[in-house]
């Protein structure tokens, strides 16, 4: 029996899971918002800092969980070595806005000039 | 990756059944591969503006102020276009007159401490699709 391409599969998903599994486990589960007027894609810009924050007020930067003073010293250090790296926030819609301002407010004092959402896009006619 | 026959073993004569999983194996796998890359670029953004720490030498534009068009979204999720309660569908129109009658495209934006991140987000959506060229969110809360 040839056992080569078996191998090969299992292989391959065991290099799959590898990848997977670690995207999956530290970011929590995040319910993006819906919005219709979205920006056109960002083409050649590079790849931005990712940003989390969970319904109940877990922030998370590049997938590591932070509490609110490391998390300064964290994106002060972003900022810094990649001046030009923008960054995007994935919130959850059901989170409260209190605890987004204040995400805001800290990108705002490191000195970020702005900050993507990211958002599911709905088209006309659909509702959430 | 040829079909076996059970030739080798067995009983003479006799095929034993075998199936051939690499390939159905690897048509998920590519599947698979296809969805994990397409997925991300489903994602789509909207970018906000922060207003920078010279800017923020000014005091921030309050609701009141005659020149400034500041959009709020309360607790219950209404929407005000400075002190005024708009309803979602007018909201679009509204805001093109209002922004036309104060020559401005920016729009500074707030959201009630306990207002959900959804009902911000489709507010700052609304705006833009009422003319707002440049959200700049305002980072300390607003005068009540």
């Amino acid at each position: 029996m040839n056992v080569t391409p078996l191998v090969d599969v299992v292989l391959v998903l065991l290099i799959i899971f590898m990848v997977v599994i670690p995207a999956m486990e530290k970011s929590a589960q995040i319910e993006l918002p819906g919005i219709f007027n979205v920006d056109e894609d960002p083409k050649g810009k590079t790849d931005p800092w990712t940003l989390a924050l969970t319904t109940d007020g877990r922030m998370f930067f590049e997938q590591e969980e932070l509490d609110q003073d490391n998390f300064r010293t964290k994106l002060n250090d972003a900022l810094v070595r990649e001046p030009a790296r923008r960054l995007i926030l994935r919130a959850d819609r059901n989170a409260h806005y209190g605890k987004v301002r204040k995400l805001f407010a800290i990108c705002q004092e490191i000195g970020f000039p702005g900050i993507s959402l990211r958002v599911n896009e709905l088209k006309d006619g659909k509702k959430q | 990756m040829g079909m076996d026959f059970g030739s080798s073993g067995g009983k003479p004569g006799r095929a034993q059944p075998s199936m051939n999983v690499t390939p159905l194996v690897d048509v998920v796998l590519v599947l698979l591969i296809i969805f994990m890359v397409v997925t991300p670029l489903l994602a789509k953004q909207f970018w906000i503006h922060l207003p920078n720490k010279v800017e923020k030498e000014e005091p921030p534009p309050s609701p009141d102020d005659d020149t400034a068009v500041v959009v709020s979204v309360t607790k219950e999720g209404d929407i005000l276009i400075n002190r005024e309660k708009v309803a979602d569908a007018e909201f679009s129109a509204k805001l093109k007159r209002v922004l036309a009658a104060k020559r401005q495209r920016t729009v500074f934006f707030d959201a009630d401490e306990e207002a959900e991140f959804g009902n911000a987000v489709k507010a700052m959506d609304l705006a833009r699709g009422g003319g707002a060229d440049t959200i700049a969110v305002v980072t300390q809360p607003l005068p009540r």
